[in-house]
């Protein structure tokens, strides 16, 4: 099946990965909606280790998910968008914030968000400027005291996060997200059908994407865990 | 009444920060620290905030329900 065949809500089989080296991905106007990159840095490293085996642990503060028959669970970081009645919005914050024994947690997924940024910028100056216009939006758009990082508001820690094919529309638009990967067995790639992409999410990979814009979602997995840890934006943070 | 937090928690240094394998930037730690004991103290006050805007909100819905009644009277 080529990949381009896939539709929104469709749940990706197995998939051999036809992007392995650095990659900057572009629409066909030429702007940036993303990219990968295989190898980071050992502090990059170091943080991806400590903050999986740290939630791993936490099981208290996971939520589940269904999609399809895929189960998901998260540990959800940063601002929560609350749909308030009569239209208004109102931002709140994950519970994770609530136990002081996770400050460390959170202060390394913090440093995390930043070093990700800052190594995709040292990769390229159109992704160096991308970032900068994040961080304008976030302040001007973003109550400060909700947001993990200058350049997020939120973000989760995913263990087995194998979802179907989607759009994250309560996404802020523009914003790049950051998915740090940590694997152990096959499959379990990103793919991004309209660009006939299929992305080795190996451990301590990188990839950056406007998932406002792309569709995407993750190939089928075997083996013993694939998680990621993944920073967004959503709206409604004022 | 509730106590309100401390307006600046006193900053620790996270325990991993000695086990990094490369340098960073100490400023970064600094506004990282800062930012994260802030958000954890803040977070029974947005509970407490979005408590009291559900009530609110329920409230809101109720009076304009009745004011629609009041209308068609």
């Amino acid at each position: 099946m080529k990949l381009s065949d896939y539709k929104e809500r469709d749940i990706p089989g197995f998939h051999e990965p036809n992007v392995t080296e650095e990659t900057i991905i572009r629409n066909a106007k030429g702007k940036i909606i993303g990219a990968y990159f295989p190898e980071t840095t050992g502090n990059i490293r170091f943080l991806i280790d400590y903050i999986i085996e740290n939630c791993r642990d936490s099981k208290k503060s996971f939520i589940p998910h269904v999609y399809g028959d895929r189960k998901l669970e998260s540990i959800f970081f940063g601002g929560l968008r609350l749909d308030g009645s009569l239209g208004r919005h109102r931002c709140n914050l994950a519970s994770f914030h609530s136990y002081k024994e996770n400050n460390d947690v959170l202060k390394a997924i913090s440093l995390l968000g930043e070093l990700g940024v800052a190594f995709a910028s040292s990769r390229s100056d159109e992704i160096k400027a991308a970032f900068e216009e994040q961080r304008r939006q976030q302040k001007l758009l973003c109550d400060s005291s909700v947001c993990i990082t200058n350049h997020y508001t939120s973000g989760s820690v995913n263990f087995n996060g194998l979802l179907g094919l989607h759009y994250d529309t309560a996404s802020l638009p523009n914003v790049l997200n950051l998915i740090f990967y940590k694997r152990k067995g096959k499959g379990g790639n990103l793919i991004l059908p309209h660009y006939e992409m299929c992305i080795d999410s190996c451990s301590y990979s990188l990839a950056i994407l406007n998932v406002k814009e792309t569709l995407h979602g993750v190939t089928a997995f075997e083996g013993d865990f694939r998680d990621s840890i993944v920073y967004y934006s959503v709206s409604g943070m004022e | 009444m509730a106590e309100e937090p401390p307006k600046n928690p006193p900053l620790t240094q996270a325990s991993f920060i000695n086990e990094l394998p490369e340098p960073v930037d100490t400023q970064l730690l600094a506004e990282i620290s800062k930012r994260i004991e802030l958000m954890n103290e803040n977070y029974n006050l947005y509970i407490r905030r979005n408590r009291l805007l559900s009530v609110a909100a329920m409230i809101e819905v109720e009076i304009k329900n009745i004011e629609d009644e009041i209308k068609r009277l």
